[in-house]
């Protein structure tokens, strides 16, 4: 059985911390010793229980703190929720995938009962107990895309396809790594990765496109991403850079320990029954430096990666003025025995 | 992987025509079935004789409804027993297996406000249907055109006509009444959706013209209305296991390799997917599918089993 814990913070005193448990199933992304981009798309069909692959959706001890996370973001900025107006079967399309998803994995914290369009939706930890009639928009407090993932941890996108393209064209996205919804919302595939540098040389986005186009209902996919951040700050959206982007010159031989950590996003992809839209969940995992290094050989292999990393993506990723730093607190993790 | 796959029960079969049925499934287990959008298929398990034929259907009910499926079936004269079966030996109360739907053929409005034109020769009506029986006051314009032989062996005629009215614009060959693609597609506007379901020579007219017409080729979405299945026979050498397989003319190489146990993944089962990509390492393949890339089938170097074919006598070697 899950146990949550009480709500920590993502901001202000960071009280955000991983058990030892968290730190044993963190999803540690890198397969060799050495960077190298690649098209890391596979079948999510499941994984070792107690890992974050065993269920579609994953859900842990930071169920609490994050929903109140993303509460709080909403609060201060209602925009980083939209959804353009054609995508309102893809929205029922996500409340039905989340709420049949979370029951069937964790009927501890969340029941669903069904009698044809009356459905019945309780979620224990957050004592929610709500009847409404599926597909009937007033028959909820909120539209049911901002209701569901209100309740759910991560960030999640809505991506609709057509003409062989996807379009951003809905999400909640509080706790991007410096990305925009705002921004964003409307953009095809190629316009959304804009940014990105090298991979658009490789052709790695048509490959990608192809086969995102060709992902079926049951057979949903995944990829790993990862950045580096400072504290365990989940919102580095552009519209909150303040709180961020000075924090990069703080890092010390003394602090880098605590401070920096490895953000980890398990990014899924999953067809949507009704409207063939694509559910684009992003979640975040987030482990400082000193909890990796208690992995036997995250610490060796975290710092050959950031030795072979190209300067474009350093610069990208926003590491440049404290890689340095991290490269050589891991170097007694990298010694040859 | 494999598909998830539901157990379904016949539930009625109803005659559309002398030679098309249409079939009722409804689950075994539980109360509905698996959600889908317009234009997906299942692939469904038919128990022939000793072996096991999977064929994909198009779904044409309403994808609003969720209590059972319906597809409809035409009786093939050269097929390979799976229509002569759902014809002859099907009834309703038999159970099956089917696998989730899957869509590669997403039949939507265009989210700009153009029109929707939809073109079906004869049997190919069947992916529009689920579409058109959802159908609501403001789904949008769209228009049908429906070619066939006669009116009489003919699938959802009167249906149709009630869901479309107007919209609806039929072509009876037997009465000397032609599609033409041509001036369809040069007298529609700018932006307009096309989706084009019948035998290959209606889709290549549809495509051809569209391009001409500069049209992007985005707009233009089309599904052959069944994988081409068999052709002339040939052998098939695995590189890895040392077997040789003969592909009879009745079945398609991913068939083959699949009686003879050969793993090989697969999804569409009609060269769409990419799932079944093998590579390919000596002889010359008629690929036939709409997943490899130009370059690729002129290197030589992949086939797609569900489809691919060697070239006239010749022999393919595998990475197998
Ligand atoms: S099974 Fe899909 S391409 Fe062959």
């Amino acid at each position: 059985m899950l146990q949550l814990n009480p709500v920590q913070t993502f901001r202000d005193d960071f009280t955000y911390r991983n058990s030892p448990s968290a730190i044993q199933r963190f999803p540690f992304p890198f397969p060799q010793d050495e960077y190298r981009y690649s098209v890391n798309i596979e079948p999510h069909n499941g994984g070792p229980a107690g890992s974050v692959y065993e269920h579609w959706f994953d859900i842990d001890e930071h169920y609490l703190s994050e929903i109140r996370e993303r509460a709080i973001v909403l609060k201060q900025d209602p925009a980083r929720c939209q959804v353009r107006p054609h995508m309102r079967l893809a929205a029922w399309d996500t409340l039905e995938m989340l709420m049949e998803h979370f029951s069937q994995d964790y009927p501890e914290h969340f029941t669903l009962i069904r009698q044809g369009n009356d459905w019945m939706w309780i979620n224990r930890p957050l004592e929610i107990e709500q009847r409404f009639r599926f597909g009937d928009d007033d028959s909820l407090p909120l539209a049911p895309f901002e209701y569901i993932t209100r309740q759910a941890q991560g960030d999640w996108a809505m991506l609709d396809q057509r003409d062989g393209d996807l379009f951003m064209d809905g999400g909640i996205i509080t706790g991007p790594a410096d990305w925009s919804l705002d921004f964003d919302l409307g953009m095809s595939f190629k316009e959304w990765h804009g940014p990105v540098p090298l991979a658009h040389e490789l052709g790695v986005f048509d490959r990608a496109l192809k086969y995102l186009c060709n992902i079926q209902v049951d057979r949903p996919a995944r990829r790993l991403n990862w950045t580096i951040s400072i504290n365990p700050l989940m919102d580095q959206s552009p519209e909150n850079y303040h709180a961020w982007g000075a924090s990069r010159a703080t890092i010390t031989p003394d602090n880098v320990a605590r401070k920096v950590h490895l953000r980890v996003e398990l990014q899924g992809l999953h067809r949507l029954p009704r409207s063939h839209a694509l559910l684009f969940p992003i979640r975040t995992y987030l482990i400082s430096l000193q909890d990796l290094v208690s992995q036997p050989g995250w610490g060796k292999r975290l710092r050959r990666v950031l030795m072979t990393l190209p300067p474009e993506l350093v610069d990208y990723k926003g590491l440049t003025r404290y890689i340095g730093t991290i490269i050589d607190w891991l170097e007694p993790w990298d010694r040859d025995d | 992987m494999t598909q998830t796959r539901h157990r379904v029960r016949v539930s009625a079969v109803a005659r559309l025509g002398p030679s098309i049925r249409e079939i009722h499934l409804e689950p075994l287990e539980g109360d509905h079935l698996p959600a889908f959008s317009p234009g997906s298929h299942v692939v469904m398990e038919l128990p022939l004789g000793e072996h096991v034929l999977r064929n994909a259907y198009s779904l044409t009910s309403s994808p609003f409804e969720r209590s059972r499926y319906a597809i409809a079936v035409r009786r093939q004269p050269d097929s390979r027993g799976g229509s002569r079966w759902i014809h002859d030996e099907l009834v309703p109360g038999r159970q099956l297996r089917i696998e989730a739907p899957n869509n590669y053929f997403p039949i939507r409005a265009p989210a700009d406000g153009a029109p929707l034109l939809l073109i079906a020769g004869g049997i190919g009506i069947t992916p529009f249907m689920s579409l058109l029986r959802a159908r609501r006051p403001d789904s949008g314009p769209m228009s049908l055109h429906y070619a066939f032989r006669d009116r009489v062996d003919t699938a959802y005629l009167a249906e149709l006509k009630r869901l479309l009215g107007s919209d609806l614009h039929t072509y009876e060959s037997t009465a000397g009444e032609r599609l033409d693609p041509a001036s369809l597609l040069a007298a529609q506007h700018l932006g307009t959706q096309v989706a084009v379901c019948g035998p290959a020579a209606m889709i290549e007219a549809v495509r051809a013209k569209a391009a001409a017409l500069g049209w992007p080729e985005q707009r233009v979405l089309y599904e052959r209305f069944s994988a081409p299945a068999g052709g002339t026979p040939f052998r098939v050498r695995l590189q890895r296991s040392g077997r040789s397989i003969a592909v009879s003319s009745e079945e398609t190489l991913l068939e083959a390799l699949e009686r003879a146990q050969v793993p090989v993944r697969s999804l569409c089962r009609a060269g769409v997917c990419g799932e079944c990509r093998t590579d390919l390492l000596g002889g010359e393949a008629e690929h036939q599918d709409l997943f490899l890339s130009d370059q690729e089938k002129t290197a030589q170097c992949a086939v797609m089993p569900c489809v691919s074919r060697a070239c006239a006598g010749g022999e393919l070697l595998l990475d197998l």
